[in-house]
């Protein structure tokens, strides 16, 4: 119960925009109105102020009156003289976890007074990361009523969908001992995709063609007829197709007979389904979250690297199975926004029955055993061409699927 | 502009230096140093950045130079003398800033705020602000003035900073700019007015809002005499370590009043001012003393010895009664008028002593033991009375049995105009120093001598042979004096203060480290490391210290080495910057040439105009060229821009 308790998030997300001061960061509160050497000169200048109390000459209160005089200038003029500016955003809705995600501003001083000193930055979000000051888009000036256009970046941490606050435009002026802001609330919606992970993949259209002359299909393949070989024929079973029925070998052996089939040529497939597996066997029920989400990222990135190889091959996404529902993509930012908010789930959630027989399947796994064993079997019974590829998600998984074609363990 | 910010930077570091070796009296390493400083500024040098790693062994450094080799080189009477370790920090914070000028790049009009020179500006403001002013001669320990010209030094600094740090970016009016300076100059004194009213009220605050964290005298710490509103302030505050096998007396004597004054309700001693005397040695530091003592061995193990530890600020010795023999790292015990004893402790010491059992005599009967206040009355007498019994003890049993059921409170509530009567008739519930005054005060109406004395009470033990004693357990009770003439313990005080004390525990994990630090202690105890040893070890502590900066400094110029970019790349990047400098355009790293040539000011002359596309469509057919391309001609193109730039300003 302990572990649950502690495994709860409560803490509500602090954002920079927050008017509470307790769901503020102090990083973003009355510390961020300094810059390091005017923090440094407002810690000296108090502590000179306290030093020089007693009869103290060897700390002078003149020195306290100067630094701390310069920084209340300072923020003065900074007042004086603050950003008032327009600002609009351009950028993509997703984002890659680890690497920067950048975006456009453009930005217009709409103040008959220059602004000088600056430099825009995003706002500060949990679990992001915004690069150094130094590192930061900097303009000297931006004369009055001109425009620019600056590059902004942030450094997602983690996979998810976040939420961008806006965009924040830090002036200096005069001294760089102090910072005026102005924050604008311009949000964006920011699916972060996991880190990528180095696979070699092999083409999906060649591992279906691989497949299709290995795989069983059974006896309802009436579409495909001429695409089949005629293997042999066995006793009739109760739901074989009628027009299955081996009419000759029928007579001759007094008993209704089907016959079998087996793949032999190309087919031709008009898109991708994507089924994702997102239970994890170190999970256990009273878990919110698996300790290390490393290990569902990394299956989802590789459902990412197989709808990109999928879009370069011409199979379009027709659709994917997240968390026992089937999730229609109409685009790729769409299928990303599934990718960036799914969650991994304590038990293994697939669909009953897959019914497109056009598309290529493609089952993502992290481990195999008897009972997947046992659905991909009665999905290809049914006809459909279902691969399999498995990232093991413990190093006692590695290794344990069948090694034949329609089957493929990924090793990043 | 740029040689300006350069020169202002370097006088920054220039003003560093003086006002830190002149405050410390080191002149000529000042002249020194800042002729690095020059050298600098005059030929363009750049080792590579100091790390944190780096920067921690100098600072390590210093503080270790400055704890084994301050007082050879400090002026006496500086300050470097008193904080020497202090002082060596300083110096390694120096040499920080020193390396940290040599290895910043030059401060760019495109970049917001350059770590590197954040970095030295940060360093150098602390150095520069709360490090002391240099005085004219005597350092801080005489009654000297700080020389005038430190305080200008001190401002010159702070302002070149500024400058050095800003101005580099600041686009057009620089004079304008320099103005701006200027209000917070003048109002100096102005601000100086403001600061003085409101740093009362400043310290005020913040001295209700700091934690009591000790280190001062107040609290509830026995005092040299005793008064009634002694002990109101109790807490968990540890202020001796006790190790002992067995322990001859829970009580630890701080002193022995005897004297009563009704007027400010408080107990005296008048004494005369004692030495104990020397008896010989243990080892080549500790010295024996050897105490007067009186006092009876009521029940204490034979052969007991006990080793405390002091932790409080002051040099007083606290002693269970019995002990009759100290040994201590002290050049001098002595117990004052109020007979407590402190001891001069040796240079670097520590507050320890052990104490020993030794033979008692018996003392006189002095007046002042039968002493009763101005106002005992009949009635109090009375009361006194129910205690009488032919035998000394029977009378200190009498009083101990009528107190066991009294109520013990800090929350004293007496009436004002007689609060003895009221609390010694009514039973009335308070704290030890009552019931400490009473109990004596009933002893002396009976004809017994006795006086009042104060201390800790040891009563929390955390190993077997180890006892913490905190400044909740401090404490007074009453020592009476038998037939024979030896002085006894008698506790007055009611069970029930275990209640109050229960209410101040420490932390566990404060137990633990105590415990740790007592361990530690014995086994360090145990090594007896000659002069030439220790002297050994510091200088092999020193080399490793030198061979991991050595170390870390070559691998750092490794790496940057391999970092950094070709010969070629350099050029080609100097080049940019220059074209950058003297047309004055942005530098927006995602804009390509052609989105810079579609930018040009259209304000600019058509020569300038023609120039910067010239130099432009040069830089875009010849960077990225497959072909050797010939820098030469850009640089012709670049001296063409800045002329044509020239010309039209």
């Amino acid at each position: 119960m302990l572990r649950w308790v502690s495994e709860l998030r409560l803490v509500p997300a602090a954002r920079e925009t927050s008017r509470n001061p307790f769901r503020r960061p102090l990083l973003y509160g009355p510390a961020a109105l300094l810059t390091r050497p005017g923090k440094v000169l407002l810690f000296a200048g108090i502590l000179v102020l306290l030093l020089s109390y007693r009869r103290n000459d060897a700390f002078a209160l003149q020195t306290a009156a100067l630094t701390i005089g310069l920084l209340g200038w300072s923020a003065l003029l900074g007042w004086v003289w603050r950003p008032r500016v327009e600002l609009q955003r351009r950028g993509n809705n997703w984002a890659i976890a680890n690497q920067p995600y950048r975006a456009w501003v453009w930005v217009k001083n709409c103040h008959s007074r220059s602004l000088r000193n600056f430099v825009v930055r995003e706002m500060a979000v949990r679990g992001c990361r915004l690069p150094v000051e130094a590192e930061r888009g900097y303009v000297d000036i931006l004369t009055s009523s001109h425009e620019i256009e600056q590059q902004i970046e942030i450094t997602p941490r983690e996979r998810g969908a976040l939420r961008l606050d806006g965009v924040v435009i830090d002036s200096y002026y005069p001294f760089f001992l102090t910072r005026t802001s102005q924050r604008a609330a311009l949000e964006q919606p920011l699916n972060v995709l996991p880190s990528p992970i180095k696979v070699d993949l092999p083409s999906l259209r060649l591992l279906s063609d691989q497949a299709a002359q290995s795989v069983n299909f059974g006896t309802d393949k009436g579409r495909r007829e001429r695409a089949l070989d005629y293997v042999y024929s066995r006793s009739y079973q109760a739901g074989d197709s009628p027009s299955r029925l081996d009419r000759r070998a029928s007579a001759r052996r007094g008993e209704p007979m089907s016959k079998v089939y087996h793949g032999a040529l190309k087919l031709n497939p008009a898109g991708l389904v994507l089924v994702v597996d997102l239970s994890l066997a170190d999970l256990p029920a009273w878990k919110p979250r698996p300790d290390d989400p490393k290990v569902l990222d990394n299956r989802l990135a590789l459902a990412v690297e197989v709808e990109r190889r999928g879009r370069g091959e011409g199979l379009a996404l027709q659709g994917s199975w997240w968390n026992s529902s089937w999730q229609a993509a109409a685009n790729t930012e769409e299928f990303y926004g599934q990718v960036a908010g799914v969650a991994a789930s304590h038990q293994r959630q697939l669909p009953g029955q897959l019914d497109d027989e056009e598309s290529i399947h493609v089952l993502i796994i992290g481990r195999w055993d008897a009972e997947l064993a046992e659905w991909v079997d009665r999905q290809r019974g049914q006809g459909v061409m279902l691969l399999v590829l498995m990232l093991a998600e413990s190093a006692e998984q590695a290794e344990s699927l069948p090694v034949t074609a329609g089957y493929l363990e990924v090793r990043p | 502009m740029k040689w300006l910010t350069e020169w202002c930077l370097g006088g920054f570091v220039l003003v560093v230096i003086a006002h830190l070796t002149g405050s410390m009296g080191f002149e000529s390493l000042g002249y020194l140093l800042g002729a690095l400083v020059v050298l600098r500024l005059l030929v363009p040098l750049r080792p590579a950045q100091p790390t944190p790693g780096l920067g921690f062994v100098l600072l390590a450094l210093g503080g270790l130079g400055g704890w084994f080799g301050m007082e050879e080189v400090a002026t006496p009477g500086s300050w470097p003398m008193i904080f020497k370790v202090f002082a060596g920090i300083c110096l390694g914070g120096l040499a920080i800033v020193i390396w940290q000028f040599y290895a910043r790049k030059p401060e760019q009009r495109t970049q917001s705020l350059q770590p590197a020179t954040q970095n030295m500006l940060v360093s150098g403001l602390l150095l520069l602000l709360l490090t002391p002013l240099a005085r004219s001669s005597g350092g801080m320990l005489s009654a000297v003035e700080t020389l005038p010209h430190a305080l200008w030094l001190q401002q010159a600094g702070l302002i070149l900073a500024v400058i050095g740090f800003s101005l580099a970016r600041q686009p057009g009016r620089v004079m304008g700019w320099l103005l701006l300076l200027l209000p917070p100059l003048l109002l100096v004194p102005v601000t100086a007015k403001v600061l003085l009213i409101l740093r009362r009220p400043v310290m005020l605050a913040l001295w209700f809002m700091a934690p009591n964290l000790g280190g001062s005298n107040v609290g509830f710490t026995p005092m040299q005499f005793l008064d009634h509103e002694a002990f109101l302030k109790p807490s968990t505050k540890i202020v001796m370590r006790v190790r002992a096998e067995e322990l001859p007396s829970p009580y630890l004597v701080g002193n022995r009043v005897d004297q009563f004054s009704a007027a400010s309700l408080s107990w005296n001693a008048v004494a005369e001012v004692e030495e104990a005397v020397q008896i010989g040695s243990v080892g080549d530091t500790r010295l024996r003393y050897a105490l007067p003592t009186n006092h009876h061995a009521d029940g204490a193990p034979p052969d007991w010895s006990m080793e405390v530890t002091s932790l409080r600020w002051d040099s007083l010795l606290f002693l269970p009664p019995q002990a009759a023999e100290v040994q201590i790292e002290a050049e001098k015990l002595a117990a004052n008028t109020h007979r407590v004893w402190s001891a001069e402790f040796a240079e670097d010491a520590a507050k320890q002593w052990t104490l020993l059992p030794g033979s008692s005599t018996p003392d006189d009967v002095l007046d002042t033991y039968l002493q009763l206040p101005e106002f005992w009355d009949e009635r109090l007498q009375r009361q006194a009375d129910t205690y009488a019994a032919g035998e000394r003890r029977r009378v200190v049993s009498g009083i101990q049995r009528d107190f066991l059921g009294r109520e013990y409170s800090l929350a004293v509530n007496l009436d004002p105009r007689q609060p003895f009567q009221d609390f010694y008739l009514n039973k009335r519930p308070g704290y030890c120093f009552w019931f400490a005054t009473a109990g004596a005060l009933s002893l002396r109406a009976n004809g017994i001598p006795s006086r009042v004395v104060s201390g800790y009470f040891i009563n929390e033990r955390i190993s077997r042979d180890v006892w913490l004693v905190r400044e909740r357990d401090a404490h007074s009770w009453v020592e009476w004096q038998d037939e024979a003439g030896y002085w006894h313990t008698f506790d007055p005080t009611p069970p029930s203060i275990g209640l109050f004390q229960s209410q101040f525990q420490g932390s566990t994990l404060s137990r633990w480290a105590h415990l740790l630090r007592e361990r530690w202690n014995q086994v360090w105890a145990k090594f007896d490391l000659s002069d030439s040893l220790e002297n050994t070890l510091i200088v092999f502590g020193f080399m490793i210290l030198i061979l991991l900066f050595v170390r870390e400094y070559l691998r750092i110029r490794e790496v940057t080495s391999q970092t950094s970019a070709s010969a070629s790349t350099r050029q080609w990047r100097k080049l940019w910057q220059g074209f950058l400098a003297a047309s004055g355009l942005p530098d927006q790293r995602h804009w390509t040439v052609e989105r810079y040539q579609q930018s040009l000011p259209e304000e600019w002359s058509e020569t300038q105009k023609i120039a910067a596309g010239e130099f432009l469509s040069y830089y875009r057919g010849a960077r990225f060229s497959a072909l050797t391309p010939d820098i030469e001609e850009g640089r012709r193109i670049l001296a063409m821009v800045r002329k044509g730039m020239k010309q039209a300003s």
